[in-house]
């Protein structure tokens, strides 16, 4: 079943060419087998369950991050805090799944508490790119994106808070898609920076992609910032043409892209405009500014510490959780906190709390968060005008493994290519990821992002875009 | 020399079904644990899912308070860890709390004042805590219950002046049917805030706050403490540390908790989690009319029509007697006449059968009638006392009493003209004093032929006739 | 520069302290970094005419929760991750005061 796509698995199900159960058994098998390479997984489910379904989900296996609730399934946010939490309650993505009779099979590695990008960062050890071990998977859905890329699973589920779905999707040459703010319930996923976190879908392909949002999406009573419901299915619907549609690149960010990789990622990119163009869709450069291209990964950064200092504030140890020694309760939260999480965690929590004091949120925290508005403005004319953003998805393949050092992004050197995809955080808006070549053996993809609600129209450009391409891996 | 100067910060509980940002139960219970939810744990994971019924009666309370408010909804984290707060963060309203620059206006011995209302919010209770020996114990009950905070502007000066904002504002906290405001439940919270200043002196002093009294009594006998504390400290050029204290009331004394100087950065920021709702004029409106006429205003109403103070303040405590006295007024009788009644009669009857004003059989039109009765001379005041009684017992309405035995009092001159000679007749003796000159035997006479008419006889006519016939 | 001190005061304020005390260092270079960034925001043209954005779009059908009695915990589910638990209540060392 390895490297089957959903609607593929579904045939041999429905044929009787094999059982739901021997898949899952399968896909246990090669997860497993890979645990000492990969090491994408905290937990391997070892029974085989399944509810009753009719849907295109029955009996196929998957993958979910171990920051979404699974009650009585351990979730630990990959942090030692969390090391032995068992949920009673289940997220709504989990619970949806469930009823659609698609089948757990394991909670998947990511970076501590999904504050990172590397995929070096979990409790459990490192995740090691499945298609070159000596490289990363980026994160921090970096358990998930493995899964998929190994083909253990046809699908898995990650978060996304500044490009954590789509990135680790161009590293392990997957398809990462995002959907607007609220489109998919947080309900039951720990939270990590709040108005910026989206739940996100890593597969193969992009009518998978479009499959399972279809079953995971909806107005959830739980979560007030869901979006109401569409009488429609993205899946049934992603036929369409790319005649017409209008996308545009950043003149900017491409020529940032004038060394060593970041070059070959952009004739990559060029190459994928020329045959989209051939197809009739039209790709015009425009013009943004550069003074704000350039500040979008402090943006990030500022606004998504801030936001994470305050979110994991309920980790003390006194109700979940490992707890630390005290003989007064601020002992207990001291010795908790001080031991459960990782320093690199720590200093995100300061930077995050320093942020946020009285005197300094002006200069710190507001201003950040005008600037997102400064951004998300320009984009959302923009949109008024074209279809989408199309942009590499990264400005090179998955670094090298080094465990001593997080990728410097918030460094002297800004990389307009590494971290452009915040965008699609700052406003909420759709962005899929899709593998679009390889420079020697490992992968690279283009990122398409369009406007808010517009889940529909994105999917069915990356749909085209994808047949262009020469189609699914 | 010294004045204090006093501004209060009140928390009322409010009696919604279900708390602020969470589905479980709002409900006070003595069994621990028995009212949550993941939310009120804090569980990873979980979304605050704000209550409508508290966003509606937070508006209520600041439109009755004479607030300004806003048009949409917002919420802010108030960021701080203690055991109490599951979250590490309150919810609550900085950016756009519900009321501002609101007032209330108090009497204090004749004389009129406007306390000022600085802010009204919104937010959340925390957990209690029990402390044992050597362990403390966490009672989730109360997280999430939603919290109403009033806080003034330092206008008070008095105890007087504090406790009347006190009575009057819980008072118009349960005629809007917020809160059930009871101490004893701790529904009713008080932080008061207060410094000493001199009369010449320009700005305030160092302030000190003690915090979470539960009782108006307490509230007393805290700032008579801390204002001779202050004056003794300021007297003897020592200066207030400004800290929160607590009162310890064993030892009858505010005793520190904390120094304030250091004040903690709450590091405010809005919810994110919640969608900013907006308020249309057509929700505010709605709750704008569901506001009903407060108890000052009735007071007046009362006073105007003849009620004595004292019985109006009595009235007015309570809105269900409130209501029923309203009522009893529709009937076009004498108000003073019916609050006499009600606050000497109807309510000690009430107190001595442990029955509230809606569970008592007389309802108000059957006080008005009773109250008629005697203003036309149809029975006198003596017996429509027994009147009462019979009614009450009975359970049949005055009306029908005063039919059933007979009770119409007797007015006809004729009549009772025949009674007073009968007595005279039997009574010679007396008859023969009060001619001699005993003439204080007229109350006997008077007394004799009420008895003889088994107190039916209208007493104004038997003593004119009695005066007649003994005169002749 | 923002002093070792400084930042030890500030893990205290989040309930914890760096079990590495070159952490600290590691720290004040991050916030060195960090700062030179909010520096080059500060300038950029017309950042102050914009409102400062709390979420990435408003939701126009945003709307409030009914009040009813919709979540309930049983309390032995509550406290099954709970390393104390005594009398049904969460247990930890006595709050002083």
């Amino acid at each position: 079943m390895k490297d089957k796509s959903i609607l593929e698995l579904r045939s041999l199900i429905d044929e009787g060419k094999i059982t739901s159960e021997e898949v899952f058994n399968e896909s246990i098998k090669m997860a497993n087998d890979s645990q000492g390479t990969v090491n994408a997984f905290v937990t391997i489910i070892d029974k085989y369950s399944k509810e009753e379904s009719d849907s295109l989900l029955s009996g196929i296996p998957y993958a979910l991050k171990d920051n979404f609730s699974t009650k009585g399934i351990l979730t630990t946010g990959s942090s030692n805090i969390l090391k032995d939490y068992i949920p009673v309650f289940d997220s709504t993505v989990y619970k949806k799944l469930k009823e659609a009779g698609a089948v757990l099979m394991g909670k998947t590695v990511l970076d501590e508490l999904a504050m990172g990008g590397s995929g070096l960062t979990g409790h459990t050890g490192i995740v090691r790119n499945p298609l070159d071990n000596t490289r990363i998977t980026g994160g921090s859905s970096a358990g998930s994106a493995a899964a998929v890329a190994m083909g253990t699973v046809p699908f898995a589920i990650g978060s996304d808070t500044g490009d954590s779905v789509r990135k680790p999707a161009s590293y392990c040459g997957v398809v990462g898609f995002k959907p607007t703010y609220g489109r998919i319930s947080r309900w039951g996923m720990f939270p990590f920076a709040s108005s910026l976190d989206h739940v996100g879908v890593l597969t193969r392909n992009v009518m998978d992609a479009a499959i399972v949002t279809d079953v995971i999406k909806g107005k959830d009573e739980k979560d007030m910032t869901t979006l109401e419901d569409e009488s429609f299915k993205y899946s049934e619907n992603l036929e369409s043409s790319l005649e017409g549609k209008k996308l545009f690149y950043i003149k900017e960010i491409l020529e940032s892209a004038a060394l060593g990789e970041a070059k070959e990622v952009a004739s990559n990119f060029y190459d994928v405009i020329h045959k989209l163009k051939e197809k009739g869709c039209i790709v015009e450069e425009i013009s943004f500014r550069k003074d704000l291209l350039e500040v979008i990964y402090p943006t990030y950064f500022i606004i998504s510490c801030a936001e994470s200092t305050s979110n994991n504030s309920n980790l003390t140890g006194f109700i979940f959780g490992p707890r630390g020694k005290g003989d007064t309760p601020e002992e207990v939260m001291i010795n908790t906190r001080s031991e459960g999480f990782a320093e690199m965690i720590k200093r995100r929590f300061i930077i995050g709390s320093y942020i946020l004091e009285r005197e300094n949120q002006e200069k710190l925290f507001l201003n950040a968060k005008r600037v997102r508005n400064m951004i998300v403005t320009e984009m959302n004319k923009l949109f008024e005008k074209y279809d989408g953003l199309v942009l590499p998805a990264a400005g090179g393949v998955a670094p090298k493994i080094n465990p001593s050092e997080e990728v410097d992004r918030l460094g002297d050197e800004y990389l307009l290519l590494e971290n452009h995809l915040a965008i699609g955080n700052f406003g909420g808006y759709p962005s899929i990821t899709l593998p679009s070549g390889f420079i020697g053996n490992m992968p690279i993809a283009v990122n398409l992002t369009c406007k808010v609600k517009d889940d529909l129209n994105c999917l069915q450009i990356a749909y085209q875009i994808e047949k262009t391409l020469g189609g699914e891996r | 020399m010294y004045k204090a100067v006093i501004g209060l910060e009140v928390h009322t509980e409010l009696n919604t079904k279900s708390k602020m940002f969470s589905g479980s139960k709002n409900e006070y219970t003595k069994e621990a644990n028995a009212n949550i939810s993941e939310i009120d744990l804090a569980l990873p994971g979980i979304l605050p899912l704000p209550n409508i019924e508290g966003v509606r009666k937070a508006l209520k309370l600041a439109m009755c308070l004479n607030c300004e408010t806003p048009d949409e909804v917002m919420f802010d984290r108030k960021n701080y860890y203690y055991a109490d707060l599951p979250k590490g963060y309150q919810l609550t309203q900085m950016t756009r709390p519900f009321g501002k620059n609101g007032y209330l206006d108090i009497d204090v011995n004749g004389k009129s004042k406007r306390v000022r209302i600085h802010q009204l919010h919104l937010e959340e209770d925390s957990a209690s805590m029990t402390h044992e020996s050597t362990y403390s114990l966490l009672d989730y009950n109360r997280a999430g219950v939603p919290l109403i905070e009033i806080v003034t502007e330092p206008d008070m000066n008095t105890i007087d002046e504090v406790v009347e904002y006190l009575e009057n504002l819980r008072s118009i906290i349960k005629y809007a049917g917020i809160s059930e405001a009871s101490s004893e439940k701790g529904q009713l919270r008080v932080d008061v805030n207060i410094s000493m200043m001199k009369e010449e002196d320009t700005t305030l002093g160092t302030r000190a706050e003690i915090k979470n009294i539960n009782s108006f009594n307490t509230v007393k006998e805290v700032i008579a403490y801390e204002m001779k504390r202050q004056e003794e400290l300021l007297s003897s050029g020592g200066k207030v540390v400004q800290e929160t204290r607590r009162w310890a009331d064993d030892e009858k004394k505010t005793v520190s908790m904390r120094e304030k100087v250091d004040a903690i950065d709450y590091r405010y920021y809005v919810e994110p989690n919640i969608p900013v709702v907006k308020l249309n004029s057509e929700f505010k409106e709605e709750i704008r009319k569901s506001i009903p006429v407060l108890p000052m205003e009735r007071m007046k109403k009362y006073v105007s029509l003849g009620v004595s103070e004292k019985d109006a303040k009595s009235i007015v405590r309570e809105k269900s007697i409130s209501d029923y006295f309203d009522e009893v007024l529709l009937y076009n009788i004498d108000a003073r006449d019916a609050s006499n009644w009600l606050t000497t009669r109807l309510m000690g009857y009430m107190n001595q059968n442990n029955l509230t004003i809606d569970e008592v059989y007389l309802r108000p039109d059957m006080l008005a009638s009773l109250v008629s009765l005697v203003n036309t001379g149809k029975i006198s005041s003596q017996q429509a006392k027994d009147v009462f009684v019979f009614s009450l017992e009975e359970e049949k309405t005055p009306l029908e009493i005063v039919k059933e035995k007979g009770m119409e009092q007797i007015s006809d001159e004729e009549t009772i003209r025949e009674m007073v000679r009968e007595v005279i007749s039997s009574n010679p003796n007396q008859y023969e004093a009060y001619k001699s000159g005993k003439t204080a035997l007229l109350g006997f006479f008077v007394g004799q032929t009420l008895k003889v008419s088994e107190g039916k006889a209208n007493p104004a006519v038997v003593n004119k006739l009695v005066q007649e016939e003994l005169n002749k | 520069m923002i002093s070792i001190e400084e930042l030890k005061k500030y893990s205290k304020k989040l309930e914890f302290y760096m079990n590495d005390e070159e952490e600290y260092a590691t720290l004040a270079k991050e916030f060195e970094i960090l700062l030179k960034q909010v520096d080059k925001i500060d300038k950029i043209e017309g950042i102050k005419e914009y409102e400062p954005m709390s979420f990435p779009f408003p939701l126009d059908d945003a709307y409030l929760r009914r009040d009813e009695v919709t979540m309930s915990l049983d309390r032995l589910d509550a406290f099954s991750n709970c390393k104390d638990v005594k009398n049904g209540c969460v247990s930890v060392p006595k709050v002083v005061a």
